[in-house]
């Protein structure tokens, strides 16, 4: 038996949740663990993984394009949007926060600094995906609450890489490197809430069952 | 393709394997099967790609089964040829025969 589901094969199928074809995902994921069984090989499990996702990028353009206008538009605009400007306007809760974590010592100071910066960034994306889930249709707790989780670490892992990488990166490009993390957490978010999330009929499956 | 009546080639053959599979018709014996038709192992996505595309023209349908523990608690997505789908076929049989037909060398060199 195959069906080690740790490490990077659990990795592949949280990709596979998350970026696979919206209508045929949990079919795929179920399919590949059945197929494991016949002691099938890593190389084998990737191709799979890899070939589910490139067929599940064809579909979902209109996420990918939602996706891309998020973080485009601002530059495009040349300022940022309505929700970052409102944002920066003079807050006093905001600035005590902000010069509190001055007064902290290093490292704590620098945690609060990115933990705050993330959750200010959370908070903004967040909205803006509210939006789209608006027009979409699919405004609910549950699509807000679970942008959340998607975000919060995509945005954390990218501010991090992104001050690593401070420095290495030519000046023109930082600004398109700085927007990867929001393009990336904004179209997982998409194709996990979207309108093609597999939704599993009721009723319709007790004569087929096996 | 649902305007020009016939079927790509992948996409016939896995209407046929879909056929072939009756009730049983989901993703991994549609898979095996054209592995052992063709030889060649095609993979679940490409699979799901083309009946989804088949789904979209209505020549295919699906359905969920309940959810199995073997499958980790996923469900299996059985797919049925509609009548739309059956005439697709016969029309590209019909094309395929046709063009066969003419070439009578390579009729005589496979039968």
């Amino acid at each position: 038996m195959n069906q080690d589901m740790t490490g990077p094969r659990t990795f592949a199928l949280w990709l596979l949740r998350h970026a696979g074809p919206p209508e045929s995902r949990e079919a795929i994921i179920g399919d590949l663990l059945e197929r494991l069984k016949d002691r099938k090989s890593a190389r084998w499990f990737w191709r799979e993984v890899f070939s589910a996702l490139a067929a599940g990028v064809r579909m979902p353009w209109t996420d990918v394009g939602l996706a891309l206008l998020g973080p485009v538009l601002p530059i495009l605009l040349g300022r940022p949007l309505l929700p970052i400007s409102l944002w920066r306007l003079p807050n006093p809760f905001l600035d005590g926060v902000s010069n509190w974590t001055l007064t902290l010592s290093w490292p704590l100071s620098a945690a609060f600094e990115c933990g705050f910066r993330v959750l200010e960034l959370t908070f903004l994306l967040t909205i803006e995906l509210m939006v789209v889930f608006a027009f979409q249709r699919t405004l609910s707790w549950a699509n807000v609450g679970r942008a959340v989780l998607i975000v919060l670490p995509i945005l954390s892992v990218g501010l991090l890489l992104s001050l690593q990488l401070d420095g290495f990166i030519p000046h023109h490009f930082e600004n398109a490197v700085d927007q990867i993390p929001f393009f990336w957490a904004m179209l997982t978010t998409l194709l996990s809430s979207g309108p093609g999330r597999l939704v599993m009929p009721r009723g319709t499956s007790t004569q087929l069952s096996r | 393709m649902a305007e020009r009546g016939y079927l790509g080639e992948f996409e016939l053959m896995v209407m046929l394997a879909v056929l072939c599979l009756g009730d049983d018709a989901y993703g991994v014996p549609i898979s095996k099967e054209l592995a052992e038709t063709t030889g060649r192992e095609a993979t679940l996505g490409s699979v799901y790609a083309a009946l989804e595309r088949l789904e979209r023209k209505e020549l295919v349908s699906s359905k969920l089964a309940d959810p199995t523990p073997e499958r980790g608690g996923r469900a299996k997505r059985y797919f049925v040829v509609t009548r739309k789908g059956l005439q697709a076929v016969q029309v590209t049989k019909t094309a395929l025969e046709q063009l066969w037909r003419k070439l009578p060398a390579l009729r005589g060199q496979t039968t």
